[in-house]
């Protein structure tokens, strides 16, 4: 239990690559902000072409607060015109890998399932849309 | 028909050059509204020297339609002179194998009668160009700043591409900074060859 609990409690620290490495469990004890909310229509029309049936559409951004290696997540979001939200195709762009307890890398695709499963776990349903930090 | 071509600037005919930077003055000062020094609708930087590399690709009458440009990053570059603060507290890269990848377009300036599908095709044509490039000067990466609906582009087509760091506003836009691995992911999506491994098998 010692090193699970030195794991979840470590410092996001960049490797050689520019990947900030760490275990889901590091990863979802670190505490994000929205950094960004807002609306884009270029990206409404995009999801429409691919017959989504985007109402409204934009991006949301959240981050650590460290001043070095802030772990960065941001996701395309639709809305119908019901109001309701949803997560758009494309998946969640960061700057993780998650690892193995054994150091080994999860690899892009499992990385980006388990950041869009720790995501559906999150209020992330954009808030005040509109620019600004 | 698309054609793309490579030099440097040095290499490239005086009119490609000044097309090229009439190009560029359409689709990054009027189109994105990039704040950018320009002059007499030309658009070039610091960063346009001699031997800085371009790729340009031209539509079947000749004219430039795409660009990409690339600086090695052992030198002075864009993100690292200018926007050090995306990089989200990294040094800046300053290594042979590390290019910069800037002023990345296959905008059609003005109405474009390109479908969703042949609009794709030109984007993957220049960028598997540009990565090739990159590839026969030694580059293992790329670095670039980019907005976010370009890194959802780059990831739709699988590229391997990863943050540097959170995005910020520059000129009230969100950017951010992207690393694109030339890797086996990327030559494969690229439809490029796979690199040949060096360890010798016993």
């Amino acid at each position: 239990m010692g090193s699970l609990s030195s794991a979840c409690n470590a410092t996001p620290v960049r490797s050689f690559d520019g990947y900030i490495r760490l275990t889901f469990d590091a990863f979802s004890n670190l505490e994000f902000r929205q950094k960004l909310a807002w609306e884009d229509e270029g990206l409404r029309d995009e999801l429409i072409e691919e017959n989504v049936p985007a109402f409204r559409a934009g991006f949301c951004e959240w981050a650590t607060d460290e001043v070095s290696n802030p772990v960065s997540v941001g996701w395309a979001w639709f809305r119908l015109a019901d109001n309701r939200t949803f997560l758009a195709p494309g998946g969640i762009s960061s700057n993780v890998m998650f690892i193995a307890q054994s150091g080994y890398d999860l690899g892009m695709r499992k990385t980006n399932e388990l950041l869009r499963a720790w995501l559906t776990g999150e209020d992330w349903q954009p808030s005040g849309l509109g620019l600004g930090f | 028909m698309l054609t793309v071509l490579s030099g440097t600037r040095n290499q490239l005919p005086p009119s490609v050059k000044v097309e090229l930077a009439n190009y560029r003055y359409e689709v990054f000062v009027e189109s994105l509204q990039w704040q950018l020094p320009a002059v007499d609708r030309l658009e070039f930087d610091q960063f346009d020297l001699s031997d800085t590399l371009y790729i340009i690709a031209k539509d079947e009458f000749g004219k430039v339609c795409g660009c990409a440009r690339l600086l090695p990053t052992t030198r002075a570059y864009l993100l690292g002179e200018l926007f050090p603060e995306l990089l989200g507290g990294m040094p800046p890269p300053h290594a042979a194998d590390v290019w910069e990848l800037s002023r990345f377009s296959t905008k059609a300036p003005g109405c474009s009668t390109l479908s969703r599908a042949e609009a794709k095709e030109r984007f993957c044509r220049l960028m598997a160009a540009t990565v090739q490039a990159a590839i026969e000067r030694g580059a293992s990466r790329l670095i670039t700043l980019t907005a976010l609906g370009m890194e959802r582009l780059l990831r739709s087509i699988e590229l391997h591409v990863h943050r540097v760091g959170p995005p910020k506003l520059i000129d009230d836009k969100p950017m951010l900074a992207l690393w694109i691995e030339l890797d086996e992911q990327t030559r494969r999506v690229m439809g490029l060859p796979q690199a040949e491994r060096s360890e010798k098998r016993h």
